[in-house]
């Protein structure tokens, strides 16, 4: 069934059918797990991707998805649509609960014991910088109580130079800031017309460089960390490609550290070394 | 802690019994030659239970093609066995039907059927020889609670203070109150109704399945669906605190000694998916409790 929007845009419904083996078939590609709640987003993002490639119906599409390589481009496409302008602050607020109120105060205890006061933070695939700093509000918020006296790094990185320039810069759209709770906005924001600058009490604890994932020899020097976070990246990979990375995730890491992915992602499958524990919302990967 | 459960459970002389519906239909339902249309009958002289099973038949647990609005389809639809347990679920459920702000007991049937089917999504998985049994255990695990809190009204209150006031959980309270848990008080109940020996085992021990003497396949299975169904529920009640790793459960050892396929069970996709039902049980039940005019 086709419904009529606009002149020159149509939104094509896909059948419950339809939709589970296409989640089905990007779950087995990708990692990224579609609930039947992001129908809707699907359809609209599919619609989209029919328009460009001037394809009639839901099957034709779901079909071209599965021929060889221009199948494979057309899936990352695919995801991007889907993924895109997803990136803003506190994104999501399950995961951050549980690492603020369970797995932060677990490692900072570990490492109290040998004295070791320092906590290093890894966002890979940082973006435009919304998850770094996003962590980087959490930690200074506990600068006072739990990490008094602890001298905490993050560091973002990611392929793209724009991404990182807009990162280093630290001015947001109100979009980007929606998620924001109102006393960091005032606490850690300058507002300046329709843009949020971000203070330098926050940006002092963050660095952003240039790393690409698949550099072995780079990722190699990604050492000691206590957390990494790689929210919705590795799902643009192809299966041995993540493997290596997570491996290297896996061997960056100290022994007690923790990988978030995505809301939405698994890594199940590419590595059997991380062990899963879960909380209400989500779950995190366990050295 | 037995001998108190059996004390606690005869020392109620209005206790009901399991509805002779059920018992009539079980029944029927032993004979492979059964005439459904008997059946059907037999159900649809009860008005709230074949409205229920027609509500369940049609919601996303069983999700049939086109909605089924006759009790004789839904009846050819489900298959005997799951008749049964439909039947005995709605049973269950006909039982303990009060409306009391102290015992909340949507939340009690979403557990239920959580419970129910996450079991029998994993019994599927792991190939377990009777995915309706898992799905049944689940059901029926903690009937203990739900006699407590109807006939054991006061007891149940002090329980609840305990655990919100003095942070007890839940099987110290109960033992503090009581002298005896939901479990064994749920035994002796599931006895008096003569539920089958598996029933009881799960009722019994779904919070110990080690100390289990029998069936500690189906219990581990449960203690497992009952862990992943309450760290997914607590989205909804904010427990941030709840941290699991299921592998580290004595459950997890148990269920893979039995089934070594459950090293490679996407157990994060079963989050998701469980995750993914939390609404659908909330309006399933919703309806359920809906009376029909």
């Amino acid at each position: 069934m086709i419904q009529t929007i606009a002149e020159y845009e149509f939104i094509v419904k896909i059948s419950d059918d339809e939709f589970r083996r296409l989640r089905d078939f990007i779950y087995t590609a990708c990692g990224i797990f579609f609930k039947e709640e992001k129908k809707y987003i699907i359809e609209n993002r599919v619609s989209r991707r029919m328009a460009a490639l001037k394809l009639m119906t839901s099957g034709d599409y779901i079909e071209s998805l599965r021929k060889g390589s221009p199948g494979q481009e057309e899936l990352k496409r695919l995801l991007d649509e889907i993924t895109t302008n997803e990136t803003c602050f506190f994104r999501n607020a399950a995961q951050l609960k549980a690492f603020e109120s369970k797995f932060l105060p677990e490692v900072v205890k570990k490492k109290e014991k040998i004295s070791f006061r320092k906590l290093r933070i890894w966002s890979a695939g940082s973006s435009s910088g919304e998850e770094a700093y996003t962590i980087a509000m959490i930690l200074v918020e506990n600068c006072a109580t739990l990490l008094k006296d602890w001298n905490i790094e993050i560091v973002g990185t990611d392929i793209n130079e724009r991404m990182l320039a807009q990162a280093r810069e630290g001015v947001y759209s109100p979009y980007s800031v929606r998620k924001v709770p109102e006393r960091f906005l005032q606490k850690y924001f300058t507002k300046d017309a329709a843009r949020f600058i971000l203070k330098p009490e926050i940006k002092k604890y963050v660095t952003f460089s240039n790393l690409n994932l698949c550099d072995d020899a780079k990722m190699l020097f990604m050492r000691t960390f206590d957390f990494i976070v790689c929210a919705n990246v590795l799902i643009y990979f192809e299966k041995s490609d993540k493997s290596k990375i997570t491996q290297h995730y896996y061997n960056n890491l100290q022994p007690y550290g923790y990988l978030f992915v995505g809301q939405s992602e698994t890594l199940h499958g590419v590595n059997d070394k991380f062990k899963t524990v879960h909380f209400p919302g989500g779950f995190a990967y366990v050295k | 802690m037995i001998e108190k459960a059996q004390y606690l459970v005869r020392g109620i002389p209005t206790l009901p019994t399991i509805p002779d519906v059920f018992l009539r239909v079980s029944a029927l339902l032993e004979n492979p030659d059964v005439d459904l249309q008997e059946v059907a009958d037999l159900i649809l002289s009860d008005q709230v239970l074949t409205a229920r099973v027609i509500k369940i038949v049609n919601s996303p647990l069983f999700k049939p093609l086109h909605t089924i609005s006759s009790l004789g389809h839904a009846l050819i639809y489900l298959g005997f066995r799951r008749i049964n347990e439909i039947v005995l679920t709605c049973s269950l459920i006909k039982v303990f039907d009060k409306e009391d702000p102290s015992f909340d007991i949507r939340t009690f049937w979403r557990h239920a059927f959580g419970i129910g089917i996450m079991a029998r999504k994993m019994a599927r998985l792991l190939s377990y020889p009777d995915s309706e049994k898992a799905y049944t255990s689940g059901i029926v695990h903690n009937i203990g609670k739900v006699f407590m809190w109807c006939y054991l009204k006061q007891d149940w209150a002090k329980i609840i203070r305990l655990e919100k006031e003095k942070q007890y959980n839940s099987l110290d309270a109960e033992i503090t109150t009581l002298g005896a848990t939901h479990c064994e008080i749920g035994l002796c109940l599931a006895k008096q109704w003569n539920f089958p020996e598996e029933y009881c085992d799960v009722i019994a021990y779904h919070h110990s399945p080690a100390h289990a003497p029998r069936n500690q396949t189906l219990i581990a299975l449960i203690n497992l669906a009952d862990i992943i169904y309450t760290v997914c529920e607590g989205v909804n009640e904010d427990r941030c605190g709840i941290c699991v790793n299921l592998q580290e459960e004595p459950s997890w050892a148990i269920m893979q000694n039995a089934m070594p396929a459950l090293v490679h069970v996407d157990m994060e996709r079963l989050f998701f998916e469980m995750e993914e039902q939390m609404p659908v049980l909330r309006k399933l039940v919703s309806d359920l409790f809906v009376k029909p005019v």
